[in-house]
Order: structure tokens, then sequence, then C-alpha cells
């Protein structure tokens, strides 16, 4: 398992980070539920699956009923955060050929499913837009609380945009300092074009320098709450 | 004014951490800027040494008449006549000959500073050369070759020489931990000018307010970058441990 901070490390900044991540996802819509989550970025290599995956983790601790979808068909990276083969997914589901019981993956993190990609279909566009995707996911909506989608950078390709139609919001993460605020502004554009519900912004990498205060503050609020503090302040000092 | 100050103090902060962001081309750059200005001082440029003579011009007081206060303003006016004798054509041909010297009058001028000792009737012939003992050369043969000549042309008969130039010890140039003190505080301008240049040319997203003016979207969530924070991780998965 790998980049699963949530999990590995509970207690560190980053895990708080993304559970308040969470918590600002779970408040941001009060009329309409957002069951069905997609998370795309503007480019290769922001983090967007990394992000995907601790969410998933955070909002299955929450108590919620997770399933992770892997539709990025043409890179797909779930199965290696999570350390699972990907010979079927979801290309064999949409392509009918076997049924979600038999390649929906349970994890060790109570409430967290997951779902790979599977073979790379010749057209994954197509496909993520098709009916049979539209009345699966409506399928696994029942089942689920929280339906998490792994789509492809929306700058790329067309395929975040057509699932951004299946998907009730979308998230667009954001890699400080890597991306340009033109080609920001550009995958917002391309979202919006097709009415997209964009949710908002996950800004990541974000340099330590800039959220010492953040961190700082959960350090202390920690310290604070743990009852066997003196002997690791005592630690700290020795050193 | 509360508002202000704290204005400011973020606005500081922010040059502070540009700097810092970026302090390996700070680093890189004075480091080269010293390291080539030691290599030219030390290695490249030959060192330079420096003598001189001083010589006292004036008419002779032939009869018993009292030094007037005029005649040394005058003498002290002239000395920059005297200098533009020393250094001229005649004398530095003759010198060039008396000493068998390979440059020309124009490459000898330009080891020669002709000054007055200030307020007094004394000049300063300094000269400058790679080689110590043929600086000392010059500037004597400079003197004597001077002193024929100044008497003819300006009617003086008291010219002295009071100290003879001497070998130099010690060389005047080049200055090593001037020049490097000068290179260290240039590459520091000029890495800072760089260090800036490319935050402004940086047009990225970076903060969550970047998000909010660029994109007119709300932030989610921020998330620290994962390599920086190895040593607080390291730190809390120790602490779990013990807790657990």
């Amino acid at each position: 398992m790998k980049n699963l901070i949530a999990l590995e490390n509970p207690k560190s900044p980053i895990a708080e980070a993304y559970r308040t991540f969470r918590t600002n996802i779970q408040f941001s819509s009060f009329d309409k539920e957002l069951n069905t989550i997609a998370i795309t970025s503007t480019g290769l290599g922001e983090g967007k699956s990394t992000t995907i995956a601790n969410l998933a983790i955070t909002m299955a601790q929450s108590g919620s009923r997770v399933l992770l979808i892997d539709c990025d068909l043409r890179r797909p990276q779930v199965h290696k955060n999570f350390s699972l083969v990907n010979h079927r997914g979801l290309s064999n589901i949409l392509a009918h050929q076997t049924s979600h019981e038999d390649v929906i993956k349970q994890t060790n993190v109570i409430g967290l499913d997951i779902l790979t990609s599977g073979p790379k279909p010749p057209n994954p566009s197509e496909l993520l837009g098709s009916n049979a995707m539209k009345e699966f996911i409506k399928e696994m909506t029942q089942k689920y609380d929280r339906v998490l989608l792994d789509a492809p950078p929306v700058g790329l390709v067309t395929d975040a945009a057509v699932l951004s139609t299946v998907a009730d919001g979308i998230i667009l993460v954001i890699a400080a300092g890597e991306v340009a605020i033109e080609a920001a502004q550009r995958a917002k554009d391309l979202l919006q074009q097709i009415n997209a519900n964009i949710i908002g912004v996950l800004l990541n990498k974000v340099s330590a320098q800039k959220s010492k205060y953040y961190q700082y503050y959960y350090q202390q609020y920690y310290d604070e709450e743990d009852t066997d503090t003196k002997s690791s302040k005592r630690k700290r000092r020795k050193k | 004014m509360n508002y202000m100050e704290e204005m400011e103090v973020i606005d500081l902060r922010e040059y502070f951490d540009v700097i810092q962001k970026r302090k390996w081309i700070i680093f890189l750059i004075t480091a080269i800027a010293v390291s080539t200005s030691a290599v030219v001082s030390f290695f490249i440029l030959d060192p330079v040494y420096e003598t001189y003579t001083t010589m006292m011009v004036g008419k002779t007081k032939s009869q018993e008449t009292m030094i007037e206060y005029s005649d040394v303003l005058l003498s002290q006016k002239l000395v920059k006549t005297y200098g533009e004798i020393a250094k001229s054509r005649t004398v530095s041909k003759e010198v060039i000959k008396d000493l068998n010297l390979s440059f020309t009058p124009i490459e000898l001028k330009e080891k020669i500073e002709i000054n007055s000792v200030k307020d007094t009737e004394i000049i300063m012939i300094k000269v400058q050369d790679t080689d110590p003992l043929l600086a000392r050369d010059i500037a004597n043969d400079l003197a004597q070759v001077f002193k024929k000549h100044v008497t003819k042309i300006m009617k003086v008969d008291n010219v002295q020489v009071i100290d003879k130039a001497e070998i130099p010890k010690n060389p005047v140039k080049p200055r090593p931990q001037l020049n490097i003190a000068i290179a260290g505080a240039l590459g520091i301008m000029i890495s800072l000018g760089v260090v800036f240049l490319l935050e402004y040319l940086d047009n990225t997203i970076k903060t969550p307010a970047d998000v909010e003016k660029y994109l007119g979207l709300p932030v989610m969530g921020t998330i620290p970058l994962l390599e920086e924070s190895e040593n607080q991780k390291v730190k809390v998965q120790k602490g779990v441990k013990e807790y657990a």
C-alpha cells in the first residue's frame, strides 16, 4: 500500500488535512446530496489518485459505505495504491461481461470497497458516457453512501467531462506551484461548458512553509488530547 | 493602523519565503562569484608592486631672502605642471632608453602616477609594475630624468630627490580579500534579482487565495507536501507506537 497516509498515519497533519477535506465536502451542499463525486485534475501527476484514495479512506472511517471506482481507463492508478490486481474491473461491467459482485473488492478498511478499471478498452470516453455507465452508477448509489470516481485529467482527455455528467459533483485537484493559472482556468471552463457541478478545488502539495501554521495547530491539538503527553514531551526535550 | 502593520508583516514574510524557496540559487550564484574572483585574484592576475620617490621642486632662495608665502603657494600650484612634465613623452622616451625597456611611452605612462603631497611643495612619483625591481628602477630613473628636464624647462635650479625608491616587498594588487568581498556582495545582489524575477515569472497557482482569485472556486482543502513533512511524520509515528 502506497500513499495511504490516512490509513498508515492517521494522526499526521496530512491525514488531518484529508479529514478537513472530507468534512468540507460533506458541508458543501445542503440541498442536494453529493452521493457520486468525481475527482479530476488539470494535468498529470498532481496527486489525484492519492487524493481520492485518502478521501475514500477518511470517508469510510467516518462510517460511510464508500465505493471507489477507477474511471481512468487509460492510466489506471487506484489498484496500485491499494495493491490490488487489475485483471477485471469497470470496463468488464460496462461491456456486460460480468456482474459487479464478482469484481468489486473489499479492502481492509471497513466500509471501503474498490472497483478497479479493468482491461483498457479501445473507446474509454464512449464507455464512460454510455447508458450502461449511468445505470451502473445509479445502482451503486443505492448500495453505497458515497461513490467516488477517479477521473483522468480534464485538460488532456474528455473523459472527465463525460464523467461529470454521471457524477453529482466534481472536484478539481490542483498541485500548488505546478499548474499555470491559464491551465487551471481552462480546466474550469471545460467543466463549466458542460454544466458540471464543480464542488471546489483541492489544493495539493502545498509546501510545508506555507502550511506551517496548520501543522502547528494540529500538532498542538493532539498533544493536549493525548493522556500520555508528559513522557513524549520529556523525550522531545531530551533531544 | 494595526491592520496596516499586519499587512506589512505578511509582505515581509512573503519575501522571506521567496528567498527561502530558492536559497540554493542564491547560494550557488554567490559561491560561483566568490570562487571565480578568488581563482582570478590568486592564480590569474599577476601581483603588482608599487614604489615611489618623493622630490622637492622649488626656486633656489639664492640670497638671504625669506621664504615668501606666495612662493610656497606658487610652487604648490606648479606641482601639476611638474607632473605633466614627468609624464611627457620626452621624459618617458629617455627613461625607456636608459633602462632598455620594451614598452611604449603610453604603456609607461599608465604605470606612473604623480601626486603632490598635500599642502607641500613635494611631489610624489608612484610607479606600479609586476616586477618590483623594475618598478624601483623606473621610479629612480624617472626622478633623475625629470630633474634634468625640469631644470631646463622651468628654469628652476633646486630639484632634489628626498626619498629614493625602494624595492617594494608586498604587492598592492590584486587584493584578494577585497575582490572576494565585492564578488560576494555582487553575487548576492544578482542572485536576489534572479530569484525575484523567477518568482515574478512563475504564474502557477500556489495558495488558496490564488484559487479564489483566479478561478473563483471554493477551496475544499489544502494538503501539505508529503516530502517536506517527513520529519514530522516520523515523529508522529513514534508517538503512535508508544500509545498503541
